[in-house]
């Protein structure tokens, strides 16, 4: 096992990042637009989505350095903050899951960042954040079902002063983080550390420590008067520690308390290269990158302080990536074509072992085995005290696709239709093992050996259609309408996870047919071959409206999303352990969301509001029908509400903000017997901005609103997660 | 006297050293290497159980007579035997079942035997009253498994090696 230290050392300090210049030195006009990294060919106020934008200001005054602060910020949006890095839980507009593939693609200065497991980072360098909600397969692909966020960063054509913050609160958090601009070089660091807020009252210890480090490096160069080109690195190294889970029974809410590890490792590393030409008549992009993961995480997977049994999932991943757009270089042309080829190459290694221990043994397999089998034949007995079964994969992915979208500009209308054609594959080598010592006592009186073993291959391949219709009308200067029909797709994958109830199924049956005993129905649920999960594809049609002004700005839309094949995830069939995802039937979304600002002078308000009705149309799991009932962990309304004002005081200025954050109420479970309230939380900043400087003092969750942040399932145990508490901190940033 | 306690004494030596030797015969016995099968002939017919739970009804049951180099003495093995409604299938073999050839008819005997099963020695079902006969490709058998009558009918098979 590397130490911290010297996992540090092999991070590459070749931050060398690329984006699309906000103010390129070029004779070719750029439009004039709020500068983003999306693909669009238009300025973000006519683009025919439903559309979030934060600027760098919003972004540091939120505190918003991960992707979670955005819950709520975002109508629709809930990404509940708990456990580690590794599980970035997205729901958006009623879709998503909490294992695998996204319903959220992210994008870094145009890079789509392949694995969710990267998603969550810090994001010291962010410039402007811009989401894209409702599907955006045509532009963007696998994994933009729900929407599209895209990062720009820092970038060596800004007229950006260099930065030095320091930030420290409870829990022992602390951050540091420092930017800046030298030459052709932009450059990000960031390091990030908490004590960590939940006791383990088992070990006695915080469980949910966190150290991390991030570095982005940006290069660009503007080659004569057509070609810029960009490089970018990001990396970053984590170590945090385990889910802070605590048992729930008989409406008595128990504190953590663990005996296994729970930690998580990740580094993480994304290389970019961006070619923009411009052409007399077309202008291309290519944009290629290569990304690497490597993360360990172990998890006490019974959650409680009883040997049971225990996860261990390591990764090693890398993936290449590369883009080509071509649209024309005149972007006042009525007609706005863009054509482009995407594709990728993923090969992914993992080693899952499971670790069952004494109690696991006896309790998970010994006596559901010894439940079947009648007292004349005898009584199952293994010798192990620990038995793990250890499961290895090799994933190769890759994807092709082809897209256009062309935009005709009439005046007051505005017209785009898209195609794209997506393929993508997948093959998955499996080689699952495990052996134990057992005997029928009484009529065995020595234990035997009996080892398992499961290998093989399974592979996919999924072709989409995502075309993409839309109409937008320019009522006046300040008003717009717009309508669009969409379809988006997430990517399926491998029920990996699985393996060890594959395995201990087959090892029961081995062990059985070992001694000659044939039970009448074999433990057996599912083989390799159904481990294997089809994309979830969903139709959107919306409406919008987009109002704005000089200090003010209103925008709403309503939204009807129909969903096939959906992904959940769920307990193989007959067991109380294990997950699997998938392909539960049918659902429909649709909601209304709404956004208004208003910044006259010195003050600051917003109110961001979405309501959602997401429930299964068609879902019958064997047992039950779930048909009618709402999805879980998808919250029914988010809010966002906050105010501010910039008080002048002797020439320096007092920044002044609060905001409410709400969300729910939740429903915990398909049958919907678990339930959880809609919930506001309070928070607020006080900044005194001096020239050159600030130092201010922020607090989240000052309200104390407690709560859970999640739930599961296992062994017929349920777990809570809580709610981070109430927060506060202090922190200084110069400008130098 | 001295020449009582030297017979006594020789005598409980011999007593012992018999014990002894049935004990190192009887452990000769179970770690001799078991009697060499020169033959198996397989069969499939209707295995029928009467346990006190039900009737448990079995078509397509297979079974094999193994014979030995001993000319008087065969096992038959049950595979996937269903003794009971609620009892999961075993493999069993019934050893030291006596064959006595008399023309066209074997006839298949055995007063009591232990059989095996699960790789050991199965008391619980103690067979009795064993008594069948193969003649041609048929073979039959009745017994007790324990307290479970239980019939055998069927009709030889080919198994490839």
């Amino acid at each position: 096992m590397r130490t911290f230290a010297a996992e540090m050392k092999t991070v590459l300090l070749i931050p060398l990042f690329f984006t699309v210049p906000a103010e390129p030195e070029m004779p070719v006009e750029l439009p004039s637009v709020t500068v983003t990294a999306l693909k669009e060919q238009v300025e973000t106020d006519r683009i025919a989505s439903a559309v979030s934008a934060f600027s760098y200001e919003t972004i540091k005054r939120n505190g918003t350095y991960r992707e979670q602060s955005l819950s709520q910020m975002v109508p629709g949006l809930h990404i509940p903050e708990y456990g580690a890095s590794l599980t970035s839980t997205i729901y958006l507009r009623g879709l998503g899951s909490r294992m695998e593939n996204p319903v959220m693609g992210l994008y870094i200065d145009g890079i789509p960042v392949l694995d969710k497991n990267a998603y969550d980072f810090d994001w010291e360098g962010v410039r402007n954040v811009t989401m894209l909600r409702g599907p955006q397969g045509t532009l963007y692909g696998r994994n933009s079902m729900g929407g599209v966020l895209s990062l720009r960063t820092l970038s060596p054509s800004e007229d950006a002063a260099p930065e030095v913050s320091v930030e420290y609160g409870t829990a022992g958090t602390m951050r540091a983080g420092a930017q800046f601009v030298t030459g052709r070089n932009a450059l990000s660091l960031t390091y990030r550390h908490k004590d960590g807020y939940f006791r383990n009252e088992y070990k006695d210890e915080l469980c949910d420590p966190f150290d991390g480090l991030s570095m982005r490096w940006k290069w660009e160069l503007h080659s004569g008067e057509r070609l810029i080109v960009a490089n970018m690195l990001q990396a970053s190294l984590s170590r945090e520690g385990g889910f802070a889970y605590g048992l729930w029974t008989d409406s008595v809410q128990y504190p953590v308390s663990y005996n296994d590890e729970g930690s998580y490792r990740r580094l993480s590393v994304i290389e970019g290269v961006k070619l923009d030409y411009y052409g007399d008549r077309i202008k291309t992009d290519a944009i290629a990158s290569f990304q690497m993961l490597s993360d360990d995480m172990n998890m006490d997977q019974d959650y409680t302080s009883r040997p049971v049994f225990t996860l261990e999932q390591e990764q090693m991943s890398g993936a290449g990536t590369v883009e080509l757009n071509f649209r024309r270089t005149d972007s006042e042309a009525r007609w706005q074509p863009l054509t482009g080829l995407f594709a990728f190459y993923k090969g992914n290694r993992m080693k899952a072992p499971v670790i069952f221990k004494r109690d696991g043994i006896q309790t998970l397999m010994l006596d559901n085995a010894n439940r079947n089998i009648p007292d004349e034949i005898g009584e199952l007995a293994i010798s192990e005290s620990v038995m793990p079964v250890y499961s290895d994969f090799m994933i190769k992915s890759w994807n092709v696709a082809l897209f256009h979208e062309s935009v005709l500009d009439l005046d007051r209308w505005l017209l785009a239709a898209g195609l794209r054609f997506d393929y993508e594959g997948a093959v998955m080598d499996y080689v699952s093992k495990t052996e134990l010592h057992y005997r029928m006592e009484p009529v065995m009186t020595d234990y035997k050996l009996v080892k398992v073993r499961y290998a093989g291959t399974e592979d996919h391949s999924h072709f989409e259609v995502l075309p993409k219709l839309s109409v937008l009308f320019r009522a006046t200067d300040a008003l717009s309408l717009y309508a669009t029909l969409s379809k988006g797709y997430r990517a399926g994958g491998f029920n990996t996870q699985i393996f060890s109830d594959i395995l201990q199924n087959k090892t029961m049956n081995a062990t059985m047919n070992d001694m000659g005993v044939y039970m009448d129905s074999p433990y057996m649920s599912v083989s390799a071959g159904n481990t294997e999960y089809d994309p979830e594809t969903a139709w959107n049609a919306e409406l919008g409206m987009r109002m704005a002004a000089d200090d003010w700005r209103v925008e709403a839309s309503a939204y009807y999303t129909d969903v096939r094949n959906q992904q959940l995830t769920v307990f193989p069939p007959g067991k109380s352990t294990g997950r699997m995802m998938t392909n539960a039937g049918r659902s429909r979304s649709y909601g209304v969301e709404a956004q208004l600002m208003w910044n006259p002078d010195r003050l600051r308000t917003h109110v961001t509001w979405a309501w959602c009705d997401a429930r299964f149309t068609d879902y019958n799991d064997g047992n039950n029908d779930y048909s009618g009932n709402r999805i879980p962990y998808v919250p029914e309304h988010t809010l966002h509400a906050g105010a501010g004002y910039s008080f002048p005081v002797g020439g320096r200025t007092l920044d002044v903000d609060c905001a409410l954050r709400g969300e729910g109420p939740f429903s915990w479970n398909e049958q919907g017997t678990r339930r959880e309230d809609f919930r506001l939380m309070l928070e607020s900043r006080v900044g005194l901005v001096m020239d050159g400087w600030e130092i201010y003092l922020r607090g989240e969750n000052l309200t104390g609103t407690g709560g859970s942040s999640f739930y599961f399932k296992s062994m017929g145990n349920e777990f809570f997660a809580p709610v981070k508490p109430r927060t506060i901190m202090t922190g200084i940033i110069f400008k130098l | 006297m001295k020449k009582s306690i030297f017979y006594a004494l020789a005598l409980m030596a011999a007593v012992v050293s018999c014990d002894k030797l049935e004990t190192e015969n009887e452990e000769e016995k179970k770690n001799e290497p078991a009697v060499g099968v020169v033959d198996t002939v397989f069969y499939s017919g209707t295995l029928v159980a009467e346990a006190s739970s039900g009737t448990a009804t079995t078509p397509d049951t297979r079974i094999s007579v193994n014979y030995t180099d001993k000319a008087d003495s065969v096992s038959i093995s049950i595979y996937q035997a269903k003794l009971a409604q609620r009892m999961p299938a075993m493999d069993i073999i019934i050893p030291n079942v006596t064959l006595t050839r008399n023309g066209g008819v074997d006839a298949i005997t055995s007063a009591s035997s232990v059989p095996l099963a699960m790789g050991s020695e199965f008391p619980g079902y103690t067979v009795t009253e064993f008594a069948g006969q193969i003649e041609g490709d048929s073979i039959r058998f009745s017994l007790k498994f324990g307290k479970t009558p239980t019939s055998f009918s069927g009709k030889r098979i080919q198994v490839a090696e």
